[in-house]
């Protein structure tokens, strides 16, 4: 192997035709949207909690979410109309648009080549699924208007995107594995890229706040009172949160020809299940996937400059996932460890790609996203969230944990672009 | 990567084990009037039990998790760790009973949060692939599709490339839909019934690995899985021209010419524009091939459409290289080609 050809590598030994690279991304987020503001609520440590105001929860004791109220999806679509959409569909399609908008991929271009479009959630076209849900109540025979009808079908997530972008000769599928669902999407991309059946994906996820999963999280005691407090010792509970998150994924070759700017290349991932407990995690199975994602990406568990955890901000969810960290760091120290819940809410089918995309841009512009609404450390949680403020930092390997109900795990692993890296320092795990 | 098909489950209104379907399927259609309900009845069957630890609420996965069953009582999966097992399954609604249960609890209680939260997990779509999970200690990748009419061709897609690129061992993959009073007016609502075919449910999966993993478990192969593809259209004029242009992907993907082509298994049931658009680019590609309508016989099956054209391009018997299609009113086509060992010394 030349030296030239070993600096094309990355630490996995794979060439610019199987390496994965992010050249874009749209995100719509309650502390900011699109690149500019999704960066600085990340900087600034804003938090996007409020009382829900999308649908009557005034019943509720209390009923903070974190919705998006300053954004609408008709602002950047260009072909779908936002009335003849639901939502969610709406938040996908413009997260689409954006993403491909910022990885200035000519859409012409776009249409000539074959692509993918994967987008993940938890609850679908949830804010009309609600509608349904009440028009049912007030009508014995209950007539659902066609237009509402249309848009009830969860596939249409992604279909609306390919539809906004004039897209034909692309895959269009919903995943709906609950909150590791934007974590698969990318996932999915990275092998059909790596297949070379796709010559672009447009992965990632959008989920609405809605009455379901409230009433069913506050039922079940899930739900904190007043802001979403990963790590902290007075913890209570997770916050829902509304958006989209969508990256474009395309191989490095492939990124080379169309002269893109390269953001990250995802090095690889783990998908694994618990087979266990619907709403009850496994430790052992997280720690496995932890460990299996830096097995697939030929990274040494030190070699992370940080882990964005799942960290919903429930009593028993973070302590167990950060005793799946120790698991497979072993003695090694752990590095800092940030909740971005705390900040977005838990944008569920979405948040694996909102948290891919703060990662990247923690990357770009050195620095770390904190944990906000931190107050006292527990005792067992005892790690660096970055507490409350964001820091400058150096920022190049990290990885993104999703764990999903129905016990689906899924974590990446990401790694700044940098030209001259894969040949110059080498990976200390399985390098080739 | 040569994927293949090395088991298969299907159960649907003709009888809940596979040979019922496969049986019934060349038959076709009784004379007379269809049935408004192709439905399933599972009474009787031991496999679509539930226990404490498998508990299912709703009636889809009572389906699925009970033709996972089938399957794997006809397979041996311990030459794999559980970690090296997976799942993907795909209906184009499942779930969305309990979504109501709890939405409506939700509004109509004396509280707002009187609601049954053990109806929550069932109403999240990957609630029956988990379950799945849990009664076979699958802990691979365990995964959850939603493509409308073209959600069964997405999970085999899904499963063909997860064990591609050496992620499981074997992934088990299908897609199941059930027949509800809410599908059938959501359905009607939305201008999507098919026209004179009964509507239909059940739930086909597969056994999908390498060539090699089916040869050292000695396991036979029913069918190659040489491609799937997919698009979009975005205005219904549109369809044929997409069929056109994911069928010709997949036969780039198998290397294969569409003079090969000894059946179509077609996606569309019963008449209507969508049926049009597809027959014509069928005549067109293929005009001396076998046409095998599986709808006529099991229902429309919606989201578990395209896995039932699966399963049938698997059952036909000598049906040599086969074609299977799917349109949905959504704008998602795909297509799929299979080749069922018999054919393959003349073909290759």
């Amino acid at each position: 192997m030349s030296n030239t050809d070993q600096a094309r590598r990355n630490p996995s030994g794979r060439d610019e035709q199987q390496r994965v690279v992010v050249t874009g991304f749209g995100v719509v987020s309650s502390i900011g949207s699109g690149r500019d503001g999704f960066l600085a609520g990340l900087r600034e440590g804003r938090c996007g909690a409020k009382p829900i105001s999308r649908w009557d929860a005034s019943g509720f004791p209390y009923y903070q979410a974190c919705e998006v109220l300053d954004f609408e999806p008709g602002a950047v679509l260009e072909r779908v109309e936002p009335k003849e959409t639901g939502r969610v569909a709406g938040l996908a399609a413009a997260a689409a648009r954006m993403a491909m908008d910022d990885a200035g991929f000519v859409l012409a271009q776009a249409r000539a080549e074959t692509g993918l479009i994967a987008i993940g959630t938890t609850c679908g076209e949830s804010l009309e699924l609600d509608g349904v849900a009440e028009a049912e109540l007030r009508a014995e025979s209950v007539r659902l208007s066609g237009e509402t009808a249309r848009l009830l079908s969860p596939g249409r997530l992604a279909a609306t995107a390919a539809a906004e972008l004039d897209l034909r000769d692309v895959e269009t599928l919903t995943i709906p594995t609950a909150c590791a669902a934007g974590n698969y999407a990318v996932a999915y991309g990275l092998d059909a890229i790596r297949a070379g059946e796709a010559d672009f994906a447009l992965c990632g996820g959008a989920d609405a706040v809605n009455r379901m999963a409230f009433s069913g999280f506050f039922r079940m005691g899930a739900m904190a009172q007043e802001r979403c407090r990963p790590f902290d010792r007075d913890r209570d509970g997770t916050m829902w949160g509304e958006g989209a998150a969508v990256v474009v994924l395309e191989s490095l070759a492939h990124a080379r020809r169309r002269g893109a700017t390269i953001h990250a290349e995802v090095l690889g991932f783990q998908l694994n299940c618990d087979a266990d407990h619907p709403t009850a995690p496994v430790g052992q199975r997280v720690a496995e996937c932890i460990a299996g994602a830096l097995a697939d990406s030929a990274v040494d568990p030190a070699e992370l400059d940080v882990v964005f955890a799942h960290a919903t901000g429930t009593k028993a969810s973070d302590p167990m996932e950060v005793k799946a960290l120790r698991d497979v760091f072993g003695e090694r120290e752990l590095p800092p460890v940030v909740g971005l819940k705390s900040m977005i809410g838990h944008t569920m089918g979405a948040a694996g790609a909102h948290t891919c995309i703060a990662a990247m841009l923690a990357m770009r512009h050195g620095f770390l996203p904190p944990t906000v609404n931190f107050r006292e450390a527990d005792p067992d949680c005892v790690i660096d969230c970055v507490p409350n403020t964001s820091r400058p930092a150096e920022v190049r390997t990290v990885m993104v944990n999703s764990l999903g109900f129905g016990g689906n795990n899924a974590a990446v692993v990401l790694r700044r672009f940098d030209e001259q890296t894969p040949g110059s320092t080498p990976a200390r795990g399985a390098v080739r | 990567m040569s994927v293949v098909i090395s088991g298969m489950a299907v159960v649907s209104c003709l009888g809940t084990d596979t040979g019922d379907f496969t049986a019934g399927l060349p038959a076709g259609r009784t004379p007379g009037e269809p049935a408004a309900l192709a439905r399933v009845s599972e009474q009787d069957d031991e496999a679509f039990a539930t226990s404490r630890r498998v508990r299912l609420r709703e009636r889809s996965s009572v389906l699925a998790v009970g033709t996972v069953t089938k399957l794997l009582a006809g397979l041996d999966l311990s030459a794999s760790p559980p970690a090296r097992r997976g799942i993907v399954l795909g209906s184009a609604m499942a779930s969305i009973d309990s979504y109501m249960i709890v939405s409506k609890g939700s509004l109509s209680g004396a509280k707002p949060y009187f609601v049954d939260h053990n109806r929550m997990p069932p109403g999240i779509m990957n609630y029956t692939s988990g379950q799945a999970a849990v009664k076979f200690d699958l802990h691979g990748p365990n995964v959850t599709v939603t493509a409308g009419r073209a959600s069964g061709l997405t999970a085999l897609t899904c499963g063909r490339r997860l064990v591609a690129a050496g992620r499981a061992d074997i992934m088990l993959a299908g897609a199941f839909e059930e027949v509800t009073e809410r599908r059938l007016r959501i359905e009607a609502a939305a201008g999507r019934s098919a026209d004179g075919i009964a509507a239909g449910e059940g739930a086909c999966v597969f056994a999908l690995e390498t060539a090699d993993s089916a040869r050292r478990a000695d396991r036979p192969v029913l069918a190659e899985l040489l491609a799937t593809t997919a698009g979009y259209f975005a205005t219904e004029a549109e369809a044929g021209a997409t069929l056109t242009r994911t069928v010709e992907r997949a036969l780039r993907q198998a290397g294969v010419t569409p003079a090969e082509i000894r059946t179509v298994v077609r996606g569309t049931p019963g008449p209507g524009r969508l049926a049009g658009q597809e027959s014509t680019v069928l005549a067109a590609l293929a005009p001396d091939a076998r046409i095998v309508d599986p709808a006529s016989v099991v229902g429309d099956t919606w989201g578990a459409s395209s896995a039932f054209g699966v399963a049938a391009a698997v059952a036909v018997p000598e049906g040599g290289l086969t074609l299977v299609t799917s349109i949905d009113p959504d704008g998602q086509v795909a297509a799929c080609l299979v080749r069922p060992p018999a054919a393959s010394p003349g073909d290759s």
